[in-house]
C-alpha cells in the first residue's frame, strides 16, 4: 500500500511546475474574492488531482503490472482514496496559507476568522469527497477518456435532479436543509464530515466491486 | 521429483472469438520451460490466466502448490514478473522506482537491484522516458530479480531487442538459475532465445497445449524427414507427428530420428529446430 502512496505522489510531482502554474492563476484570480474562495478552490482542485493519477496509471497499463506485485485489488483502489483525501487536505493547507498571506498584504475581502476558515475548510472537504466518490469509480469502470463523458452525463443529472427536487414551495430537499440550518457550527461540522466519510465508503465499495470484475 | 513452482490443469479462458482449451502446463523446480507460439496462440492469456489478472472459467492454478487465493501476498512476493514493456509512468527516474518497489516488496534487496543497475549501465536519475526499448527492458529485468523471487514469469521479455542485449539478458537467466530451487516460465516467439535456455518447451496453438516436452527430445530425438512425394507415401502413418506436402518437397516430422535413419536409409532425416516443428504443427497437418 505504501509503494502504491508513494508512486502516485511522484506521479503528481512530475507535473510540479503545472501544478505552481495553477497555484498562482488561484491566487491572482482569487486574490480578492471573498473569504474561503481560496481554499474551496484548492481543496477542489487538489481531490480531483487524482484523476491525473488514474491517467498517468492508464497510459502504462500500470494495474496490470501491480496486480503481479504483492498487492491486492482491494489495496489497488484504497490507495486511490488515501491519496485523493490527502491531496484534499493538502489543497484546504494550501489555501489557508495563501488566504492568509495575502490578508497579511492586505488583500480578500470579508471575514477571515478561524471558526469561518474552518467552516469553509469542512464544507470544501465534503465537496471535494463528493468529486472523489464520483470521479474514482467511474474512472475504474470506463478509464479516464470514456469517464470524463460519464462525468459529464452524472454532473447534468444532478445538476437537473437538484433543480427539479429543489423547485416549488414544498420541496423535501430545502426543508432538509432548512432542518440542517438549525444546528450550531460544530453539529453541522460533525455531520458534513459524517456524510462525506458515507459517500466515500460507500465509493469505495463500488470501486472494489469495479475492480474485482475487472480483467487486466 | 521435483515439486513444481507452478503447475496449470484443465486452464480454459473463453473470448467468444478465441479461447484457451484445457491448458495443463507445469513449471518444475529448477526448470526453465519455454512457452512458444505464433502471435495470438494463446500465450499471454495463459500467463495473465495464472497470475489472475483475468478471469478463468475453469482450471486451477497451483504456485508452489498453492492457490493464489490462498496466499496471494505471498505467491506475489515469491514470484517475479515481467512483460514487454515496463510498466512504470516515464516521468519517473530508477531512483523513485527503487523506492516504489522497496516499499511494495516484503523481500526487496536493494543491493542487488544496484548491482543489476550498475550491471546495465542505466543511469539512476534520467527518466526513463528518455530511455531505449533495451534499457527498459533491462530495468523491467532488474526489478523483477530483485526481490528473490523463486520463479519468474516472462512474457515476450526479449522481443524487440537487439542480438547483443537478447544475449545478455538470456546471460542473466542462466544466473538466476544457478540456484536450483529458481525457475522460470518464458513465453517467447524468438525460439533461438528459448533452445539456449529452456530445459522443456511447451508450443501452445489456437488456445491448446499441443505438446510439452523436454527440449532435448525435441532437437536430439526428433527428426525431419525431406523427401519426395513417392517417398512421402512410403513412410508408414505411425511415424508421420505432422507434416507438411509442398510442391517440391514434403517434410515429416517423426519422434524418433536414428530408428527412421535405419528404416529409411535412402531420405534424407535433418535434426530439427523449434521453429521448423512450430511450422509443421502450424502450416502443415498431424495426427
Amino acid at each position: 500500500m505504501k509503494g502504491l502512496i508513494l508512486k502516485d505522489i511522484y506521479n503528481a510531482m512530475t507535473q510540479g511546475k503545472a501544478l505552481l502554474f495553477m497555484i498562482v492563476i488561484f491566487g491572482v484570480c482569487f486574490a480578492n474574492a471573498a473569504s474561503g474562495t481560496l481554499i474551496m478552490m484548492c481543496t477542489i482542485y487538489a481531490a480531483v488531482m487524482v484523476v491525473n493519477n488514474l491517467a498517468f496509471d492508464e497510459m502504462c497499463s500500470w494495474e496490470v503490472y501491480a496486480l503481479t506485485m504483492p498487492v491486492t485489488r482491494s489495496q489497488l483502489v484504497l490507495s486511490k482514496y488515501i491519496v485523493s483525501v490527502a491531496y484534499a487536505l493538502c489543497g484546504i493547507l494550501l489555501g489557508i496559507v495563501m488566504t492568509v498571506a495575502l490578508r497579511v498584504f492586505g488583500f480578500g475581502q470579508g471575514q477571515s476568522s478561524p471558526e469561518l476558515i474552518l467552516a469553509i475548510s469542512v464544507t470544501g472537504l465534503a465537496i471535494a469527497a463528493v468529486f472523489i466518490a464520483l470521479l474514482i469509480p467511474v474512472n475504474f469502470k470506463f478509464g479516464v477518456q470514456k469517464g470524463r463523458f460519464v462525468l459529464l452525463g452524472i454532473a447534468a443529472l444532478i445538476g437537473g435532479g437538484g433543480v427539479i427536487l429543489s423547485g416549488g414551495e414544498d420541496s423535501k430537499v430545502l426543508a432538509v436543509l432548512d432542518k440542517l440550518g438549525q444546528f450550531n457550527g460544530v453539529t453541522m461540522i460533525l455531520i458534513t464530515l459524517a456524510a462525506a466519510a458515507v459517500i466515500m465508503i460507500f465509493s469505495y465499495i463500488i470501486s472494489v466491486r469495479i475492480v474485482n470484475n475487472k480483467e487486466f | 521429483m521435483a515439486d513444481d513452482a507452478l503447475k496449470i490443469t484443465g486452464l480454459c479462458k473463453n473470448y467468444g472469438d478465441f479461447s484457451l482449451k484445457d491448458i495443463n502446463l507445469a513449471v518444475p523446480e529448477g526448470a526453465v520451460v519455454g512457452l512458444v507460439g505464433e502471435n495470438g496462440a494463446g500465450k499471454t492469456t495463459t500467463i495473465k490466466a495464472s497470475l489472475d489478472l483475468i478471469k478463468k472459467d475453469s482450471g486451477k492454478v497451483l504456485f508452489f502448490g498453492k492457490e493464489m487465493s490462498e496466499d496471494t501476498l505471498g505467491i506475489r512476493n515469491d514470484i517475479g514478473v515481467v512483460f514487454d514493456s515496463l510498466h512504470f509512468s516515464s516521468g519517473l527516474n530508477i531512483e523513485k522506482i527503487e523506492k516504489i518497489c522497496s516499499a511494495v516488496y516484503d523481500n526487496w534487496d536493494k543491493k542487488v537491484f544496484e548491482e543489476y543497475i550498475d550491471k546495465f549501465s542505466l543511469p539512476k536519475k534520467k527518466i526513463i522516458k528518455e530511455f531505449s526499448t533495451g534499457m527498459k527492458m533491462k530495468l523491467n529485468l532488474a526489478i523483477g530479480l530483485s526481490h528473490n523471487a523463486r520463479l519468474l514469469i516472462m512474457d515476450e521479455p526479449t522481443s524487440g531487442l537487439d542480438p547483443v542485449v537478447r544475449d545478455d539478458i538470456l546471460e542473466i537467466f542462466l544466473d538466476f538459475m544457478q540456484e536450483e530451487k529458481h525457475s522460470i516460465l518464458l513465453s517467447s516467439h524468438i525460439t533461438s532465445d528459448l533452445e539456449k535456455i529452456a530445459d522443456y518447451i511447451a508450443f501452445i496453438h489456437e488456445g491448446r497445449v499441443i505438446f510439452c516436452m523436454p527440449k532435448n527430445t525435441l532437437l536430439y530425438e526428433y527428426g525431419i524427414i525431406r523427401c519426395s512425394r513417392d517417398d512421402f507415401e512410403r513412410v508408414s502413418p505411425e511415424d508421420k507427428i505432422a507434416w507438411r506436402i509442398e510442391d517440391y518437397q514434403c517434410s515429416i516430422l517423426v519422434g524418433d530420428r536414428k530408428r527412421a535413419a535405419e528404416k529409411y536409409p535412402n531420405m534424407v532425416i535433418d535434426s530439427p529446430s523449434i521453429d521448423e516443428i512450430m511450422l509443421l504443427y502450424v502450416k502443415g497437418e498431424r495426427k
